[in-house]
């Protein structure tokens, strides 16, 4: 009788943690561009960004396969519609990370000398909370096998915690650098303050969406 | 021994056989997959628990399906019309069952056996009681849902004592004695007061079985001590994998217990029939009760046994290597639910479908969220199985019926 192993969909999860560690792999790849940059070293951003576009269409194909299997048929032991949110916000990160990346390609745009510390450790920031997403992301097959309750489900929600924390901290300091930005205007020609912004958008991008990721895993413990 | 009663012993192992064939992975193919289970020790412990089922509490079900279907009076004059119905009834849903189960169709022994006694009673002419149906088909709803709704409370508080706690190694580890202890008392109730016939008053059947699960418990809790460690201060993920370890020995004795329910309640499709045969084929008459001889069990079970060992293997292998997904907690909660849900039915004379059961509560331990993705196009397989299995096996029954009757009358 293959009636008990027609019973069984899967295990998407699985595909959903790949998905999540794919999308971060984009995000790795913020810190060496953002380098690249202070090091003017054209040649390098070139060759990342080509990377990060790269990485960004295998995690599409992910999702991409994920969203097949998750057709209407299955019963998923979390609401359908909270892991269909999980997804389009991880894929938004990776999108971010993407743009980024292509934004530097477009115009050389050195960061100056002043601006150097701020803007790094508002990179940093920003692949920091990617990094928190990634970790609860990866409990994802264990909050499963703890069938999404007690402990398990706390120490996410914890985690789910510390990413709102690390957006905030990326949002104080993406204010820092505009500041900073605003407060050197006069030896700043306007476009090139016009790219900063563009820089800043893409990363608070990324870090809006991890938190925003992460906002959909909490619904996916809590409503089942 | 004549031609007919010949004719029904080769008809009833045939059909036991096919009933042996066809519902053992539902016992032992997540035991498998899980690894808990060896393909061989599977085989074995099913072989054991099937056999022990059918004979011990085997001979509840059977005056409902022959007597409950059919107006047995109408072949009062006519008594080898009634033994040519039944044979033909028999070898109509082992006929059935087997195709079922060569395609990898889900059918049940019992719906099946159902629709052929009732094919040839149409086909005599006699007249059918529609009510009974009513209510046999009203059991085949009713399995599913309360093996679904046992299974989504067991797994809920199983999730909540054990997998959700702080320390899950600890909590199962206090706790798995009492799981154990509770199947085995309602194995041993099972046991005691209906089928030993030892005539025991409720109480002390109650009694005896509570004292049962208590030994078993100590056994246990002697066992957990000795054998599986402490592990403190392991990461969640590394305690959860540990307490589905201690969770696949409960598996395993959940999963002969679902054997022996099987074995207990499918015996009486093959067996049953074959038992009016015989006696009315001896006697002349149509009983007023048949009283099923335990040798007749015994050839019962052989035939499952049989139908195990020979078939039954093999099907174990496919399924057993697709469902990695349900662990030994989620196993334990599915299986336990099923063989309560069996064990009850079978004692109210309801004859059930196993498969469709387990089903009901795997789905159960779905709705949990015990299992990532259940696929919810079986639900709709189960139904159309209900609805083609009865006819199928009727219009077979009724063809068969009319080409022995001129051969035998």
């Amino acid at each position: 009788m293959d009636l008990l192993a027609k019973l069984f969909g899967g295990r998407p999860f699985q595909a959903v943690v790949e998905h999540t560690k794919k999308v971060h792999e984009c995000v790795a790849k913020v810190r060496p561009l953002a380098e690249a940059l202070l090091a003017l070293d054209w040649a390098a951003i070139d060759r990342l960004q080509r990377e990060v576009s790269r990485l960004e269409s295998e995690a599409d194909r992910i999702k991409d396969k994920i969203r097949v299997n998750l057709s209407k048929h299955r019963l998923l032991s979390v609401n359908r519609e909270d892991l269909g949110k999980f997804l389009t916000n991880t894929d938004k990160i990776a999108d971010g990370a993407e743009n980024f990346a292509i934004v530097l390609t477009l115009r050389r745009t050195p960061i100056p000398e002043a601006l150097r510390d701020d803007f790094l450790a508002f990179v940093d920031k920003v692949i920091e909370t990617s990094e928190a997403l990634l970790a609860v992301g990866e409990e994802l097959n264990v909050l499963s096998e703890a069938a999404f309750s007690g402990a398990e489900a706390e120490k996410v929600s914890a985690g789910i915690d510390d990413i709102s924390r690390k957006e905030w901290e990326a949002d104080v300091l993406q204010q820092a650098f505009a500041k900073h930005v605003f407060a050197i205007e006069k030896d700043l020609d306007p476009v090139t303050i016009f790219m900063f912004d563009k820089y800043c958008s893409n990363l608070s991008y990324i870090a809006n969406s991890a938190e925003n990721a992460g906002n959909s895993l909490r619904n996916m413990i809590d409503r089942g | 021994m004549t031609l007919v009663i010949i004719l029904a012993l080769v008809v009833g192992l045939y059909l036991s056989w096919s009933i042996g064939a066809n519902d053992v992975a539902n016992a032992m193919g997540t035991s498998v997959g899980s690894g808990s289970l060896t393909l061989f020790q599977a085989i074995f412990l099913a072989v054991i628990a099937e056999f022990a089922g059918a004979v011990l509490v085997g001979s509840h079900v059977s005056a409902t399906l022959e007597r409950g279907i059919v107006d047995p009076s109408f072949f009062a004059g006519a008594p080898m019309d009634l033994v040519c119905g039944m044979l033909a009834a028999m070898f109509a849903s082992a006929v059935w069952v087997h195709i079922a189960t060569f395609c990898g169709q889900p059918v049940s022994t019992s719906h099946s056996i159902v629709g052929g006694v009732c094919g040839f009673g149409i086909a005599a002419g006699a007249r059918v009681y529609w009510a009974k149906q009513g209510v046999i088909v009203l059991s085949w709803v009713l399995s599913p849902v309360a093996g679904g709704l046992c299974a989504f409370f067991l797994f809920r508080s199983i999730a909540k004592r054990i997998l959700g706690t702080r320390d899950p190694v600890a909590s199962a580890r206090r706790l798995s004695p009492i799981l154990a202890s509770l199947v085995v008392a309602t194995l041993a109730l099972s046991l005691i007061y209906k089928g030993l016939k030892l005539d025991l008053p409720f109480p002390y059947a109650l009694a005896a079985s509570i004292g049962a699960g208590l030994v078993a418990a100590a056994a246990a809790a002697g066992l957990i001590r000795r054998y599986a460690p402490r592990v403190e201060g392991a990461p969640l993920e590394q305690a959860l994998a540990y307490v589905e370890r201690i969770f696949r020995y409960l598996q395993i004795m959940t999963a002969c217990y679902v054997a022996f329910a099987h074995g207990a309640n499918d015996v009486a499709n093959a067996v049953g029939p074959m038992a009016a045969v015989a006696h009315v084929y001896e006697y002349r008459m149509i009983p007023e009760h048949v009283t099923i001889p335990i040798w007749l069990l015994v050839i019962g079970g052989f035939g499952i046994v049989l139908g195990v060992v020979t078939y039954g293997k093999r099907v174990i292998e496919t399924v057993g290597g697709k469902i990695m997904e349900l662990t030994p907690s989620r196993g334990f909660a599915a299986q336990f639910a099923t063989a309560t849900t069996v064990l009850l039915c079978s004692k109210l004379g309801l004859p059930i479908s196993t498969s469709h059961t387990i089903v009901g509560a795997v789905i159960g331990v779905a709705f949990a969220r015990g299992i990532q993705s259940t696929n919810q196009r079986v639900v709709r397989d189960i139904f159309v199985c209900w609805v083609v299995t009865v006819p199928v096996a009727g219009i077979l029954s009724a063809i068969l019926y009319l080409i022995l009757r001129p051969i035998f009358v």
